[in-house]
């Protein structure tokens, strides 16, 4: 198999673990502001958060460009340079595949049944008992399916990956670019067999997610 | 489950290994010369690893001035690493030509047309493929190719805010291709070869390589670099008429380092772009070299 082919499935199998793992970390307090709380403004935040489902690509990665570059607010305020680099494509992930990760916690929470909660609580089990006992043993086929379909996503980006990230093989040239940069070489052979293994590896986390969906329904139902 | 968690390590942890690597970004008409030109400099020297990354000129410049980090940048025109050497982005005195593009008008072989510009009257091409002249040099040198072979005519009521010329009396160096971004339907006609009628419309590519694809998957015909003709993923499909040198926008490709990477391995790359086995490659795929006369 050609070296670059693996570098870039690697560099692309990195960023969307980082992604998914700052997702897991962000949506759950995220997820479940969402789902249970009201405040004003909601109704906006929700359809902020849901704006990269709709977005084009390269608005997106157009406006998170313009947030890294080197005159951008980040990096005035950090000093640092994320635009073209690991970090960046990181950023940019956790924003694209913030919707499909976000959607699916809040789904898994909305199906949790409050009495049991309740009753824990009255039973005086103090909070961090109360979710590794209950909410997190309810919720994680949910969490899981989430942040499946948000790795799944990362690793199959394409516009906004281009904009933030170019095509550095070995830095910045994820998976989908070195097919895009294959298929404008003409070597549209190497391609077709780089672009079986992303469609067998998609198909394969969505089918990890939809099962663990059904299991997540499954327990729900038993309780 | 142990032997797939060695596969995943070594998968994550590939792009591990270091070793001196030049990152290099190029104009796509280098797709394959460079790479040939690589693989010599790295079966000479084990240590070091080139990474090459192709796109327009246009597209890596602007990149390049929002903090892409690459260690030689070669372009298809000598402006962009002019502007760079002006932003003090480039090392100084480290800006250097290395080749002279040529061009060429592609033609399907299905279409059993002789190349040459007359063909490109045929009724079958209705469309016609050509780089993005906003921001890919190759692009920029079909416009001035088509004008001078009277297939397009500047529109004289155009006018460009900031300038003080009428845009009908630019010469081909002066046009600000990059104000130009409404597409060259907008600044020039397709002139009326089929009683009043545009011969052909533009399918634009990102850049040189993308609009060679275009041209082999589309269009059937485009205007290509010689350089990616003359290999056989467009040399066995199609036929193509090389323009002359004057014919265009002249294609003087210029290399230059990039500030504070003037590293040994670096070096040493820049400096195998001169040596006699690079120029013949540069030569074997059509690119004229510095100071050569075609012949």
């Amino acid at each position: 198999m050609d070296p670059l082919f693996v570098t870039a499935l690697s560099l692309s199998l990195q960023v969307a673990l980082v992604a998914s793992l700052i997702l897991l970390l962000l949506g759950i307090p995220l997820a479940w502001t969402l789902a249970f709380r009201r405040f004003p403004g909601k109704a906006i935040l929700e359809a902020i958060f849901l704006l990269p489902l709709v977005l084009p690509p390269t608005v997106l990665g157009f406006y998170v460009l313009l947030f890294l570059g080197p005159e951008g607010p980040w990096h005035k305020v950090t000093g640092l340079s994320w635009a073209f680099r690991f970090e960046g494509l990181v950023f940019a992930s956790v924003l694209f595949s913030l919707p499909f990760a976000l959607t699916a916690y809040r789904e898994a929470f909305l199906a949790l049944d409050r009495n049991l909660l309740e009753v824990a609580r009255t039973l005086g089990a103090p909070k961090p008992k109360v979710w590794a006992k209950v909410v997190l043993p309810l919720v994680w086929p949910g969490l899981l399916s989430g942040t499946l379909l948000a790795f799944a996503h990362t690793l199959g980006e394409f516009g906004v990956v281009l904009m933030v990230g170019g095509s550095i093989p070995g830095k910045t040239q994820m998976v989908s670019i070195y097919i895009y940069d294959l298929v404008q070489a003409l070597r549209f052979e190497e391609a077709s067999k780089a672009a079986l293994v992303l469609l067998f590896l998609s198909l394969a986390f969505l089918v990890a997610a939809r099962t663990l969906e059904a299991k997540g329904r499954a327990w729900k139902s038993i309780t | 489950m142990r032997k797939s968690l060695v596969v995943l390590a070594a998968v994550l942890g590939i792009s591990a290994w270091a070793q001196e690597t030049v990152q290099v970004v190029a104009a796509a008409d280098l797709q394959y010369a460079l790479k040939e030109v690589a693989q010599a400099f790295e079966a000479k020297n084990p240590a070091i690893r080139v990474s090459l990354s192709f796109g327009s000129s246009g597209k890596f410049y602007t990149q390049l001035t929002q903090g892409l980090e690459a260690d030689i940048f070669f372009s298809a025109e000598k402006i962009y690493p002019q502007l760079l050497e002006e932003k003090g982005l480039a090392e100084p005195n480290t800006r250097k030509p290395y080749a002279i593009g040529r061009m060429v008008i592609w033609l399907d072989r299905s279409l059993g047309l002789k190349p040459s510009p007359e063909a490109l009257k045929d009724p079958r091409i209705t469309r016609l493929a050509i780089a993005n002249p906003v921001h890919a040099p190759y692009g920029r040198a079909a416009v001035t190719l088509l004008e001078h072979l009277g297939l397009l005519k500047r529109r004289p009521d155009v006018s460009i805010p900031g300038l003080k010329k009428p845009f009908a009396s630019l010469s081909w160096e002066e046009i600000p291709w990059e104000e130009l971004t409404r597409g060259v339907e907008a600044y020039w006609d397709a002139s009326p070869l089929r009683q009043g009628k545009p011969s052909f419309e533009f399918v634009y590519g990102e850049n040189i390589s993308h609009t060679a694809q275009l041209a082999l998957t589309a269009t059937k015909a485009g205007i290509l670099a010689l350089s990616l003709a003359v290999h056989e993923s467009l040399s066995k499909p199609g036929v193509y008429w090389l323009s002359p040198l004057g014919s265009h926008l002249t294609l003087e490709q210029d290399y230059v380092i990039l500030k504070g990477r003037k590293r040994p391995e670096v070096m040493a790359f820049y400096r195998f772009v001169e040596s006699p086995e690079a120029r013949a490659t540069f030569k074997r795929y059509g690119f004229l070299l510095p100071g050569e006369k075609p012949e």
